[in-house]
Order: C-alpha cells, then sequence, then structure tokens
C-alpha cells in the first residue's frame, strides 16, 4: 500500500489535524462535525477502512456509519470492528487489537462532558487521532446541546411545512390520480426527511401479484434485492408487518433488526382503506442510525398518502374526499382562531368595565380625604359590591358558554311541560321587572311537553325574560306565551320596547352585541344572556329567533321539538310539571331491571298515542336517544303494532334468518338479530308493549326468555297501574324503586346467568312440572337473593368461614326478599318459593324451619340446585369440587337436607349434559346463595 | 375655590360619579354627558376647561368626539383626556392622532387623573 502525499512533500499529518481541529472550532451542526471526522480520520495515512458508531438518546450505540476516504485498502471483518468499538464504548478508551489479517484495529470512544458521543473504528494505525478526535468528541457535545434547544421550535416549523406539503400532494393526487409525478413527490418528500436517505413505494401488481417499485428517490443501490420478495414467504412477512418495522435484507430474505443503522430500512405496509386488500409498500432506508422515531410520525401521513395515491390508480377520485375534509378542517380551525380572538378582545373589555369602577371607587375610598362620612363609603361599597356581582356574573356566562361550546354538556334529559314552566319563570322574575306587568298567555289542555333539561330550558326562559325587562320602559309590559304546533311547542317573549332593526335581528344572539353600540353595562347583564339562550335552544334541537317592527317591540321564539305523549303516560314517567321535586325513576328502573334479568341489550317499553293509533317508546335503554324520541309504530303494523292489536307475544329467534320480518327496516336501523315483543296487559285490556333485543351474550331468545318476558310484563302492568292509582303515594313510589334497584343489584352482583336458569328449566321439566310453574320457578330463581343485597358489604366476600353474627345475617334474606319484592310481586306462589328456598325437608332450614311436603316444589328445587352450585362453583372458603363429587355429597343428604326426588331430576339432567360437557364449570360458576 | 369646568363623558353612570366626585374633591366644577354627541353638543354649549372622554360610546365613539371637538376652532384649544379600556399600543396612538392630548387606560386610578388634569390646565393656563 502506497500513499502519496502532496506535491509539496512534507506536510506533517499533525498540520492537517491541526487544520481540522480548528474546522472543529466553528462546525456549526452535529452532521458537519461528522463531516470533519470523517475526513481526518480516512485522511489519516496508515488508516484504512473506518467506521463511527453513534450513540443515541437512550445511551446505546447504535450501527456502524462507514467513513469513506480516498483509499481504503486495509480491511476487517464487520464482525470484528463492531466488537472493537463495543469494548471501547463499554471500558471508555483507546483499544488497540492485533487484527486477525496482520493489521491492526483499534477504537476510541469520543468523551464529552456527559457521555460518550459516539466511537471511531478502524483498521490500520491510531497515531496522533486520540487527540484530534478528544476534540472533536467536545465539538459534538457542543452542537448537541445548541440544536437540543432549538430543536423543538426548529421541529414545530418542519412539521408545518411538512403538513403544507402533504396537503399540496393531497391536492395534486385528486387532480392526477395516482401519477408518476404525484409519486415521485411523495417519495423525494420522505428521502428528505432527517434521518432517511433513500425512500422507495412499491406497488402490487395486478398481472403477477408482485411488488414493483412504482418510483424511487434518493441515491445509493437498491433498498430491496430484486430476487428478495421472491423469497419464500415474503408477503405473509408483509401482510404480518403491524403498522411499520425496520429491517435489513440478509440472503434475500427480510431480517428484523433490535438497532437499526445504516443501510437499514423501515417499511411500512400500505393496504387499502378498508384494509381488506394490500396495495403495496412504503420502504425508507436509514442514512444512519439516528433517533428514527422523530420521523416515525412524518413517515406515516407520506405512507397514508402513498396508499391514497396507489389506490387512486384505479379509482381515481377516491382521494376527494381526504381533501375536502382536510381544507374543511383547516377553515374550521382558522375560523374558530378568528371567532375566539374576537370574544378574547369582547371577554377583555368587557370584564375591564366593572373592574374600572371596582378599582376606581376601592382607590376614592382609600386615598381621598373627601370620602370619609359614611353615607359616601355606603354608597361607595355599594357600587363595588354591585360591580364585583357583575364580574362574577360575566365569569360565569362565559363558563357557561364555553362548556357548551366545548360539547361537554351533561344534560339531564327528561320530559318539560313548557306551560308549568313558564308559570314557575314568571313567578321568579315579576318582583325583578318592578313596575312592568309581566303576563303569561297558556292555553289550556294543550299537550305541551318537550325533552329537555329543565333547569338549562329555566335558564333559557329567564334570559330571554331579563332581555325583555331591560328593553322595557318601567312602565310598559311583557307578555311571554306557548303555543302547541303539529311537530314542536313555541315559547315566544313580546316586549313594547324600542324593537330591533330587521338588519340586527340576528347579530344581537352573538355575544357582547349591543344594537348601540354601547357596552352591556349600560342595560346591564352580561351581554351574554341571548348567546347563552342560543346555545341551549341548540343543545335541544330547537330554533331560537327575534321579530320585531322597529318602534313595536320586539318578540324572541323559541322552537322546541314536541314530546308526544298521551295523559296516561304522566303518572308513571319522570316529569317536570311544577310539581316540588320528588321525581322518581320508576320506569326507567322497570326497564332496566328487564335489561338486566334478560341479559338484553336494548329494551323499549311502548305505549300508544292518545288518538290510539300508533305507539310511541315511554321508556327505553340501549336506544339512540334520537330514536327514542322519535320513534312511532301504527298499531296493527311490524311487530310491536302487531303485538298491541292482537294482544299476542312473538318471539324471533333470529331476525335475519325469519321470514316473517324479511322487510323490516328494524333490521337494518338498530342491528336487531333476536327479538322477543310482548303484551303488557290488564286483564284483557292491552296497556302497551314491551320489547328487548339482543341477549348480550350472543345467544339468541328462546321459549324460556318468552316466558320469562311474559312474567316481567305482568309486573310491569302492575307498577303502571299502581303508579296510576296512586301516583302521588310517595311511599310506595320509594317501595317500587326499592324492589327494582334490590333485583338489579342481585342480577348484577349476585346472580349468575344462562347456565343456572337453564339447570332450572330442565330439572323442572325433568319433574313433570307444568310450563306456568316452570316460568314462576325460574322467574323465582333469578329473584331468590334479593334479600342479600341488604347485608353489609363483604359479608359475602369472607374468604374465611362465616362468623355466627354473619350467618344470622344471611339467614334473614328470605324474609328480607319476600318483603322487599312485595310492591311490585303479586304472585303468591313466587313469593313462597322465595320465602322458602332455604327450607330443608328434615325440618331444619331456614326461616320458618318447614318440613317435608309443606315445602314448595319450586322452593326444593332452588334449594338442591344452590348445594349443587355453591360445590361445584365453590364459595369464597370451600373450593370447588369436580360433578361427580357433587352428586355423591347430595345423595349423602338426600332426604335431611335436599329432597330426594329433586336429585335424582337434576343426576338425570345432568348425565344428559355430560357428553357435551368440556369446560370445567358448564352450569356457570358465582352463584352465592 | 373653583379651579375650573371639566365636561368628564362616559356611558358606565358609576364612573361618571365617581369622576364626579374626586374632581368635586378637587374643586372643580364637573358637567357630564353620556355619549359622544352629547359631549361635542356640551363642549360646545359649556365651555369646559378640559374633557375627560371614554372612547367606546353610543351614538358616537370617543376618537369621533375628540377629532370633531379638535376640528372646531372655537373650542380646538380645550385638552382631551382620553379615558380607554382599549389599552394597546395601536389604540392611544389612535387616541392622540385624533388629537388627544392624554390618554388613560381602563382600570385607571381617580387620583392620577386628576393629577393629569391638574397638569394639562397648569400647561394650558402658562
Amino acid at each position: 500500500m502506497i500513499r502519496e502525499t502532496t506535491k509539496t512533500g512534507s506536510a506533517p499529518a499533525e498540520v492537517t489535524l491541526g487544520v481540522h481541529a480548528e474546522e472543529l472550532q466553528i462546525a456549526d451542526s452535529v452532521d458537519r462535525v461528522l463531516q470533519i471526522i470523517e475526513r481526518a480520520v480516512t485522511g489519516r495515512p496508515g488508516v484504512g477502512q473506518a467506521a463511527l458508531h453513534l450513540v443515541n438518546s437512550d445511551g446505546e450505540l447504535v450501527a456502524a456509519r462507514p467513513l469513506q476516504g480516498p483509499a481504503q485498502d486495509l480491511h476487517a471483518s464487520d464482525v470484528q470492528l463492531e466488537g472493537i468499538a463495543r469494548r471501547a464504548f463499554r471500558e471508555g478508551a483507546l483499544v488497540q487489537q492485533a487484527g486477525v489479517t496482520a493489521e491492526s484495529l483499534w477504537a476510541y470512544p469520543l468523551k464529552s462532558p456527559d457521555r460518550i458521543e459516539a466511537v471511531v473504528v478502524a483498521v490500520g494505525a491510531a497515531a496522533g487521532l486520540p487527540g484530534f478526535l478528544a476534540q472533536a468528541a467536545l465539538a459534538l457535545y457542543r452542537e448537541r446541546q445548541r440544536s437540543g434547544g432549538e430543536s423543538h421550535t426548529h421541529a414545530m416549523e418542519e412539521r408545518a411545512a411538512d403538513l403544507e406539503q402533504a396537503l399540496e400532494v393531497l391536492d395534486a393526487i385528486v387532480r392526477e390520480g395516482g401519477s408518476g409525478t404525484v409519486l415521485r413527490r411523495i417519495t423525494s418528500a420522505v428521502a428528505g426527511l432527517p434521518g432517511i436517505d433513500r425512500a422507495t413505494l412499491w406497488s402490487l401488481r395486478a398481472e403477477d401479484g408482485r411488488y414493483v417499485e412504482a418510483v424511487a428517490n434518493g441515491a445509493g443501490g437498491p433498498a430491496v434485492p430484486p430476487e428478495a420478495q421472491r423469497a419464500e414467504g415474503f408477503d405473509t412477512w408483509l401482510r404480518r408487518l403491524p403498522t411499520w418495522a425496520d429491517f435489513r435484507w440478509t440472503a434475500g430474505a427480510p431480517n428484523h433488526r433490535t438497532s437499526p443503522g445504516r443501510g437499514d430500512a423501515l417499511v411500512i405496509p400500505l393496504s387499502s382503506a378498508d384494509k381488506t386488500h394490500p396495495l403495496g409498500f412504503f420502504l425508507a432506508q436509514l442514512e444512519c442510525g439516528l433517533d428514527r422515531m422523530d420521523v416515525v410520525e412524518d413517515l406515516r401521513r407520506w405512507a397514508a398518502l402513498g396508499r391514497q395515491a396507489l389506490e387512486s390508480f384505479d379509482n381515481t377520485g377516491h382521494g376527494i374526499r381526504n381533501v375536502e375534509e382536510l381544507r374543511e378542517e383547516k377553515e374550521k380551525i382558522s375560523e374558530l382562531h378568528r371567532l375566539k380572538s374576537q370574544f378574547i378582545a369582547a371577554v377583555s373589555h368587557e370584564l375591564r368595565t366593572p373592574l374600572t369602577s371596582i378599582t376606581a371607587y376601592a382607590e376614592t375610598l382609600r386615598s381621598s380625604p373627601g370620602a370619609t362620612d359614611p353615607e359616601t363609603q355606603d354608597r361607595f361599597l355599594r357600587v363595588i359590591y354591585d360591580e364585583s356581582r357583575r364580574l362574577t356574573r360575566i365569569v360565569d356566562d362565559i363558563l357557561d358558554l364555553a362548556t357548551m361550546d366545548s360539547g361537554r354538556v351533561r344534560l339531564s334529559c327528561r320530559r318539560v311541560e313548557l306551560d308549568a314552566l313558564v308559570r314557575d319563570v314568571v313567578d321568579v322574575i315579576s318582583p325583578l321587572a318592578e313596575e312592568r306587568s309581566v303576563r303569561a298567555t297558556l292555553p289550556e289542555d294543550e299537550e305541551l311537553a318537550v325533552h329537555g333539561d329543565p333547569d338549562l330550558l329555566k335558564q333559557l326562559l329567564m334570559n330571554l325574560l331579563e332581555n325583555a325587562i331591560k328593553f322595557t320602559d318601567p312602565a310598559g309590559s311583557i307578555e311571554v306565551g306557548v303555543e302547541r304546533e303539529a311537530s314542536a311547542v313555541r315559547v315566544w317573549v313580546q316586549d313594547d320596547g324600542p324593537g330591533i332593526p330587521a338588519d340586527k335581528l340576528d347579530l344581537i344572539f352573538e355575544r357582547f352585541y349591543q344594537i348601540d353600540g354601547s357596552n352591556s353595562r349600560r342595560h346591564g347583564g352580561s351581554g351574554l344572556g341571548l348567546a347563552i339562550a342560543r346555545s341551549i335552544t341548540a343543545w335541544h334541537d330547537g330554533r331560537i329567533w327575534a321579530e320585531s317592527k322597529s318602534g313595536q317591540g320586539s318578540r324572541f321564539v323559541v322552537s322546541l321539538p314536541r314530546l308526544r305523549a298521551t295523559s296516561r303516560q304522566r303518572a308513571s314517567e319522570p316529569t317536570y310539571d311544577g310539581a316540588p321535586v320528588d321525581e322518581h325513576r320508576v320506569p326507567e328502573l322497570v326497564i332496566e331491571m328487564i335489561g338486566e334479568v334478560m341479559g338484553a341489550e336494548s329494551v323499549s317499553l311502548m305505549l300508544p298515542e292518545e288518538d290510539g293509533a300508533s305507539l310511541f317508546i315511554q321508556a327505553a335503554m340501549g336506544l339512540p336517544d334520537e330514536a327514542i324520541r322519535v320513534a312511532r309504530v301504527a298499531i296493527g303494523e311490524s311487530i310491536s303494532g302487531t303485538v298491541a292489536r292482537t294482544g299476542v307475544p312473538i318471539l324471533v329467534p333470529d331476525l335475519s334468518r325469519d321470514e316473517r320480518f324479511a322487510g323490516n327496516p328494524r333490521r337494518d336501523q338498530y342491528h336487531t338479530e333476536s327479538l322477543i315483543s310482548v303484551p303488557v296487559k290488564r286483564r284483557e285490556e292491552v296497556l302497551g308493549v314491551l320489547n328487548v333485543t339482543n341477549k348480550a351474550s350472543g345467544i339468541a331468545f328462546d321459549e324460556s326468555d318468552l316466558a320469562l318476558l311474559m312474567m316481567l310484563a305482568e309486573r310491569v302492568s302492575l307498577v303502571i297501574c299502581k303508579l296510576k292509582e296512586f301516583g302521588d303515594s310517595r311511599d310506595d313510589v320509594q317501595r317500587m324503586e326499592e324492589a327494582l334497584r334490590g333485583v338489579i343489584d342481585v342480577r348484577r352482583h349476585y346472580y349468575p346467568s344462562g347456565g343456572f336458569s337453564r339447570l332450572v328449566i330442565d330439572v323442572c321439566r325433568e319433574l313433570g312440572l307444568d310450563d306456568v310453574t316452570t316460568s314462576k320457578v325460574h322467574y323465582a330463581s333469578i329473584l331468590r337473593d334479593v334479600g342479600m343485597t341488604r347485608l353489609p358489604e363483604g359479608v359475602y366476600k369472607k374468604p374465611t368461614a362465616l362468623s355466627a353474627g354473619d350467618r344470622e345475617l344471611i339467614r334473614r334474606h328470605p324474609e328480607d326478599g319476600a318483603r322487599m319484592l312485595r310492591s311490585i310481586e303479586f304472585q303468591s306462589d313466587v313469593f313462597e318459593i322465595i320465602l322458602a328456598h332455604h327450607e330443608e325437608p328434615d325440618g331444619t332450614g331456614y326461616p320458618r324451619g318447614l318440613a317435608d311436603g309443606t315445602i314448595p316444589v319450586g322452593a326444593r328445587v332452588l334449594g338442591v340446585l344452590d348445594a349443587y352450585h355453591s360445590l361445584r362453583s365453590g364459595r369464597p372458603y370451600r373450593s370447588a369440587v369436580r360433578r361427580q363429587e357433587a352428586i355423591e355429597e347430595l345423595r349423602r343428604n338426600a332426604g335431611g337436607q335436599f329432597d330426594p326426588e329433586v336429585v335424582e331430576a337434576l343426576v338425570r339432567v345432568l348425565s344428559r349434559l355430560g357428553s357435551s360437557e368440556t369446560g370445567k364449570q358448564p352450569e356457570e360458576a358465582g352463584n352465592r346463595s | 375655590m373653583n379651579k375650573g369646568k371639566i365636561l368628564v363623558v362616559d356611558d358606565e353612570n358609576y364612573i361618571l360619579h365617581i369622576l364626579d366626585f374626586s374632581l368635586g374633591a378637587e374643586g372643580y366644577e364637573v358637567i357630564t354627558a353620556e355619549d359622544g354627541e352629547e359631549a361635542v353638543r356640551k363642549a360646545r354649549e359649556e365651555r369646559p376647561d378640559l374633557v375627560v372622554l371614554d372612547v367606546m360610546m353610543p351614538k358616537m365613539d370617543g376618537f369621533e368626539a375628540c377629532r370633531a371637538i379638535k376640528r372646531d376652532p372655537e373650542i380646538a384649544g380645550t385638552p382631551v383626556i382620553l379615558l380607554s379600556a382599549k389599552a394597546r399600543d395601536v389604540d392611544q396612538k389612535q387616541g392622540y392622532e385624533a388629537g388627544a392630548d392624554d390618554y388613560i387606560t381602563k382600570p385607571f386610578s381617580p387620583g392620577r387623573l386628576v393629577e393629569r388634569v391638574h397638569g394639562l390646565l397648569k400647561t394650558n393656563a402658562s
């Protein structure tokens, strides 16, 4: 190896290094320092192959970046080089080693004050370099520190520019489809990202299912060897990738890398928008082991654009929606920004006004010699007080508006009788109106109900009335009225003030807007009253506007969607009707209880409209509010309508397979698969229809579910009638609520679903019980432990055996349960089962110590099944046993604790189940009693 | 005792009262107006020695009223102090361009305002 020196012949190596050292002083970036190191190292005589390992922000040595110089005749293997580099990194000092091929190797760590910045590794002589590299380490440190501070703002700017570019490209996709030019722009943008030096976009060719390089950008050889994708499993590998992955091609197959370095690539698979078929992939080759996470975000966005471009090859225009969306988004944001700054300017002015008074009066009070007499002081203090309150009001109003703007309002909606609401608000406001007369015009016997939040609607009306008072002469008059329309209820407020010019009718709803240009203080109020009124109206899907002829006063009108209802409904729905707040939740609880018991996704109770022609949803769960409000079913039509007319229940195990309802719109509307619709009857009169859809477990409803829902419908009928008869009796309503809550609780916390019920029904049938009795036992099995919900928390979860006191408490639950259910239960045999389900044939059970023969069969069935269950599933203090052991235990106690007939029936049922049993506890665990 | 007549203009009653009180306590005679038009009219009719003028007012705003006063040769010499919740530099600049002799931002100190009034009247008199 002969290395030529310059013609002048004798420039010593140290001088050259000195020049490089000076360059280090003025280097202004990490990259620049790295370049200087590259030139210095590779320019040294006697240095062959060299490389530089950077250290990433996690303090790990990243893959080598080759240092390329004029001559590299001395070589070593990558493994050797990396090994010595790691040693130097570990030891923090120069490591030299005789090479396998007679050449020596060295590695030098570039140490800065707080860490090792990099490691330089080379084949050949090290002479003179360590001193230079020590200086280079400091320069690297300096540049890293400096760029750290700037990088944040810089990164933001870059990101913004990048987004801008992305938007342009998206535009181009729309104009040109996925043309080559567009694809090139995408890849070149990616190649321009920091840390990436080459980007290629590969698209799937439909003819042969091969990926072809659609477009490439950046220097360097091919990132993916052409034969690579022919490798076995390439396609599978690509499909299996998450959103991106890094790897290096070795031997024609992709290999994942833990610490990617130069030459490694990030691959991002691209599939169609609906993710059904692959379109291609995006490959970005890493420049070196820079902190790649920075660019991943950008890469993803570009990959998304790449996807759109590829997709629009065969589907031009597909990207249009996205462009429009992006543009709309952009416009929306800038509009919001504009409104926000306008609002802030207005707010600061409005806040300053009362503040000005407060500070001026306070200062005068404090320092003016003229303000010492008590009367003046009192007057001044009153101003300060008034203005402070005004300030508070403005701040409150701003917060109200901000909440409504942000969409975080929690409306607590219910039926609101607008006439009652108007009466209330007029009562409140009259004293504030002073001399002005405020009169309400309310029609009689009209349905004036809406579905809304009574507090917010009150505030809406208050704001309108306050506004009217402000603009009415002290001797003037104000009128409020409510009118019914076809599908809406209108509330209007009329004043006889100066009126509003036609061109200002819309503007008055803007925040802080005042017709005469004064600030709001002049008229009292925050200047936000009408803006808030508008927001509240919008939250109720209503409309608000003002009508006025100058000089003839103004009329503010709010139109809200009308809630159609029957008079029947009044008794059973939580209603705002002006009565003292004593709302009950019985209908909601009924629905919730049915949902729990049936394990249904949605439940609705429909009642007939007053004209008797159609049904509306009176209460529901699991359905969108909108659907509840608008749903109307003609009696005689569709499922619920048919049930209402015929009084005969309908069970649809699988709607999609049921030819009776092939064209039923419910199918798409509510994604209903399985449903039951039963009449709620009082004697022969159909009061309403109860619908449940889709078991949460995904299993279709069957006959036993239908029987159970029929039982429940009878209870619903009882509840409706009771509410109608003595809806005002607070005690009874409370008892019903308690019972319903108990059932909900017991279902949620104590009772297993599905499997246990199945066993109950099967054993009853095995015993030859008729269907009516079977469904009563089934129903009672669900409610039997309601009394448990009365227990102090924790008694049942004790990991140890129960204490005598605990046992005493537990022994009360049958009676507690029966008592709790009294308000919603009317069948004495159901009571009896619940009361007796812990009685035992030998008379040792509780609570009454009944003996064989006097215990109802249902109670005996539950006694056996409870015991079986508790054996099989274990209690907190007792471990589970296998089926055979459980059966033996039951048989041992047959005749004493258990009814032998029931035990044998259970054994027969289980043996039939036996062959299909796979899991450990097919009958479901969790029963606690 | 009468040190001069001051026209105070603001659509805020509370501000009018406190200015009336503070300036009155210093021996000034205070007359008031509640909007720009009234301000210009009273400036002509009553010939005050100084005008304290709010900016944000109905009918005619303070800037415009100030310009009207400064354009009328009969009363152009009357010093005008603008009083405004608009605190930005550009607002102040607009005020001085309208011919104002001083610009005070709200919230303000009544004591300081009285001092400015003293000061302006003194320069004007000399």
